[in-house]
């Protein structure tokens, strides 16, 4: 994977480009990209999320940690407006999205790296990469595209073939560009490292970092908590649908909390 | 919520035997299916005497055509309602029944001229109303058997429903072409008019007590396992071939059964009456009640006053092609706006018996929150 | 049968091969739709039957057949989006079996529409004159209207293959087939997919419904049957998701037909549908997933 720099930042912050019609403001707004408050999400008539506070801002890596089954996917799908949301808010850029369809949140800037990365396994990885620009970015897609292969030489050797057949760690990085195919300002990974050999894992947070060096946000929901917290600014942990720690990655590093946090010991 | 529900089950695709656990004295299925059976057998038959009473010269037809239909739309509700697989092939059953029971009980002479190529012992069987219907019965359940090995054993409903079709249309070639057994796409003549009224609620009170019963019984409940998750269901032991294939060979049982009231009815045949229109019927019908038995018993007899109501306005404001327009349009709506059908997943003695639980319960018990979350749902 | 000569044996070829471009169309049609959508639409009948009549209103009006054609077939892709709009789009979270219902009554309700509104009896169609005239290859007598369908259907391929392969909206649609909420998550409007899946197959039912039609001489409210039938044993054979496979199954479909058609004694010729029928169902036993193997989207638990 390469590490070169590349000419200027140009993924996620749409600062020093041509502001496009409908997606900027005369001021960008400065506050956090994305807020949930008090979120609430259900599958039907079971609730999952029983109101979750997650703040990320501009430029940040945050991640989300817990267990199995805690509702971080859900979290996740619930931004991606995929889920049911029951309650809350969820604030991206100041706005409140409740009413967009996952595909108008993407349309303003959010993209998704899904569990399971979900690539399209009948379609070539140039296929894959061309409808992660979706409707919107195709007139871009020639250099978004390049620089897709500039971050993933091994994509690029690999262009014509199945995207089924990739290994699970190029699936990983073709998942990645797929949804950097589309401009993101906000970048939300679920769980990338899941089912990766430990080498490939390493190369996938080592990934993210770079991303963060090109002023992509993202939202990190992971597992490997070591790693994870080794490439964040901040996290929170979320506990039966409820975020029961939150602070940098620093802190929640720190002995004793997390273990606390996660299995509940002593509290709540 | 009552007892055996306390357990939140999230999705909808549970098996309705989940209340047979909490049913201290209906934990037979035995006495279910009996229960069942003669709370829906009562309903019809009060219906029927009513109706007959009650109605006139002009009512008895419909009437009696609702009986000859309702064997045919509780036979495709045994097996459509249990499999998950909607077919389009069980009027062919009903044809052969008619046919069978209608060669075994038209009379020798007639036969002699009209069917002068058959074989001899077509020709020369002369049997009674019962003795034709058990006939034209087992015939119909034998041609089912094979078949059903090749809709149990389709990979997707879809072109299980669509081989279905198919099969309509090979049974309509079959009985147009047989001319020597059939009389072709003419007209077969001279069957007695043996049905009546009472034989026909008869046949429905039996066809009623076949499908509750096959319903209610370890195979049924098998068989919608593997609607809701074929995978589960055979994770536990259900033989989903051999249950779809029970299935199938007694709903064809049970058209045949509607066959042979036809037969006796309309005291002749043609291939024609047996195709696509009346199955559009038969599959309405069957539908719109809901997955159940009762359900085909409601959808048949819903249908068959919209259908005779919009009849008359048809022919009084002279528009052909209006009453199946309105018909189709309201059974579109419904399965837009209500696809479980009027009654739903419930029997009527399930919803009786549920709601009687549930007026009882709001009266003496005051049911404590069991955690917060419920607390706080709206 | 065996006193068959070559000319008489290469005549029925041709026949086949222009049978199977329309089966191998309405095929396509339906096939398209269960792709993206994992459902079987049963009004697909009636956007044959409604290019039909519109070919007979565009003729009154007395519009070339230049123009006839094209908007005819541009009727028949403008009346599916119709039928999505009232039918498919309310009730898109529903179960892949309710979809058959909901179709067959919008069946119904066109058919009858049809019979009540524009005519219950039969009307003539006619094809413009060009599509009699044969010509002559080495002793065979080939018809210019089978070798219009042949290529035209050739053509169609040429092109659904292209739009498949390069254009964002192929791609959109071959990602909806294969897993549609992904395609959501990409940005990729539901909706817009779906709606393309439909007008798809209407512009395909609209060109069988020249073919067919004309061939055939005549329209009336019904006529939409028999196409449906072949379009649903067409893609179901192929395999029900795969669009090759509908388009394969056409063309076996063709020469199943014909092939029985010459084969069996005159006096058994009305039973050659009941065992095409038949093999067909041998067919689905033998390989349920379809000649091509991809009931891809069939499998799939997520729909709409």
């Amino acid at each position: 994977m390469s590490r070169s720099l590349l000419q200027g930042r140009f993924f996620g912050s749409q600062c020093d480009r041509a502001p496009r019609a409908a997606v900027s403001a005369a001021v960008p707004f400065d506050g956090p990209i994305l807020g949930a408050r008090a979120l609430e999400a259900r599958y039907g008539s079971v609730r999952v999320l029983h109101g979750v506070d997650v703040e990320v801002n501009r430029g940040e890596i945050v991640t989300l940690l817990g267990s199995n089954g805690v509702g971080k996917t859900t979290f996740i799908q619930t931004v991606m407006g995929m889920v049911t949301q029951s309650g809350g808010a969820i604030l991206y850029e100041g706005e409140d999205i409740r009413r967009l369809s996952p595909e108008a949140r993407v349309l303003k800037g959010l993209a998704i790296c899904p569990e399971g990365r979900r690539i399209f396994a009948n379609m070539t990885v140039e296929d894959n990469l061309r409808v992660g620009a979706g409707f919107h970015r195709q007139a871009e897609f020639e250099t978004n595209r390049a620089r897709v292969y500039e971050l993933f030489p091994k994509l690029k050797t690999l262009s014509v073939n199945a995207a089924g057949y990739l290994s699970g760690g190029e699936q990983q990085q073709l998942a990645v560009g797929r949804a950097l195919m589309s401009e993101p300002k906000l970048l939300l990974m679920d769980e990338p490292s899941l089912g990766l050999a430990p080498k490939i894992v390493q190369t996938i947070f080592e990934l993210i970092g770079v991303l963060r060096e090109q002023g992509v946000t993202i939202l990190l929901v992971e597992q490997n908590v070591r790693q994870a917290l080794r490439i964040a600014d901040r996290g929170y942990v979320l506990r039966n649908g409820r975020v029961v720690l939150a602070g940098t990655a620093e802190e929640l590093a720190a002995e004793g909390h997390l273990e606390t946090a996660y299995l509940g010991i002593g509290k709540d | 919520m009552s007892g055996a529900e306390s357990h939140a089950r999230p999705t909808n695709d549970v098996p309705d035997g989940s209340s047979a656990a909490s049913d201290g004295f209906l934990s037979s299925w035995v006495l279910r299916a009996t229960t069942g059976s003669f709370v829906l057998a009562a309903i019809l038959a009060v219906f029927v005497v009513v109706v007959n009473g009650v109605g006139s010269a002009v009512t008895q037809p419909v009437l009696i055509i609702f009986l000859v239909n309702l064997p045919v739309v509780v036979g495709l509700q045994t097996f459509s309602g249990n499999s998950g697989v909607i077919s389009f092939g069980h009027v062919a059953f009903m044809a052969i029944g008619a046919y069978t029971a209608a060669l075994m009980s038209t009379p020798v002479l007639v036969k002699q001229t009209e069917l002068a190529n058959a074989p001899a012992f077509i020709r020369n069987a002369h049997f009674g109303f019962v003795g034709s219907a058990l006939i034209a019965v087992a015939v119909t359940a034998c041609v089912a058997f094979p078949l059903g090995f090749v809709f149990a054993r389709l990979a997707h409903p879809a072109a299980a429903s669509i081989a279905s079709l198919g099969w309509l249309v090979i049974a309509q070639t079959i009985i147009a072409n047989w001319y020597s057994v059939t009389h072709g796409t003419a007209t077969f003549y001279g069957i007695p008019s043996y049905t009546t009224v009472w034989n026909a609620l008869l046949c429905g009170v039996i066809v009623i007590v076949a499908a509750m019963t096959f319903r209610r019984s370890p195979i049924g409940y098998g068989l919608r396992a593997t609607k809701s998750n074929p995978l589960v269901a055979r994770a536990i032991g259900v033989n989903m071939v051999r249950a779809r294939v029970a299935a199938w060979v007694l709903s064809a049982a049970l058209a045949a059964v509607g066959g042979v009231l036809y037969s006796g009815y309309l005291v002749s045949l043609a291939p024609s009456n047996f195709f696509f229109s009346l199955t559009v019927t038969i599959v309405v019908m069957a539908i719109i009640g809901g997955p159940t038995v009762s359900g085909a018993v409601v959808g048949a007899i819903v249908i068959s006053v919209l259908n005779e109501v919009l009849r008359r306005v048809e022919t009084a404001t002279s528009r052909p092609g209006l009453s199946t327009v309105v018909v189709a349009a309201i059974f579109t709506a419904l399965m837009m706006t209500r696809p479980e059908g009027l009654l739903g997943r419930w029997e009527l003695d399930e919803i009786a018996l549920r709601g009687l639980r549930r007026l009882i319960l709001s009266r003496t018990v005051r049911l404590a929150p069991r955690s917060r979350e419920e607390v706080d749902a709206p | 049968m065996l006193a068959y000569t070559f000319a008489e044996g290469m005549q029925q070829v041709v026949n086949a091969l222009a049978l199977g471009s329309v089966y191998a169309l309405l095929g396509l049609g339906v096939a398209a739709i269960f792709s993206v959508l994992g459902i079987v639409n049963f009004a697909h009948g009636e956007l044959v039957t409604v290019s039909g009549f519109s070919m007979l209103l565009f003729a009154t009006l007395g519009l070339p057949w230049l123009l006839i054609v094209p908007l005819a077939i541009l009727t028949g892709g403008l009346a599916a989006i119709a039928i999505e709009l009232v039918a498919f789009r309310p009730v898109r979270g529903a179960p892949v079996e309710t979809f058959l219902l909901t179709s067959l009554g919008v069946s119904i309700v066109i058919q009858n529409l049809l019979l009540m509104f524009v005519s219950p009896r039969p009307e003539d169609l006619h094809a413009p004159s060009w599509t009699d005239a044969t010509f002559r290859v080495g002793g065979v007598v080939v018809g210019w209207f089978d070798v219009a369908t042949i290529l035209t259907t050739f053509l169609i391929l040429i092109l659904l293959t292209t739009f498949f392969r390069r254009s964002i909206y192929g791609l959109a649609l071959r990602a909806a087939a294969e897993d549609f909420s992904m395609t959501r998550m990409v940005g990729l409007k539901a909706n817009s997919v779906i709606t393309l899946a439909f007008f798809l197959s209407g512009l395909l039912a609209g060109v069988a419904a020249f073919f067919y039609l004309g061939t055939l001489g005549q329209v009336e409210y019904d006529s939409g049957f028999n196409p449906l039938l072949k379009g649903f044993i067409a893609a179901v054979m192929g395999g029900l998701g795969s669009l090759s496979g509908a388009v394969v199954g056409g063309y076996v479909l063709a020469a199943m037909e014909i092939f029985f058609q010459v084969v069996l004694p005159s006096a058994n010729t009305p039973f050659e549908a009941a065992i095409v029928f038949g093999m067909v169902i041998l067919v689905l036993l033998l390989r349920p997933r379809g000649l091509s193997g991809g009931l891809s989207a069939a499998m799939k638990l997520e729909r709409v």
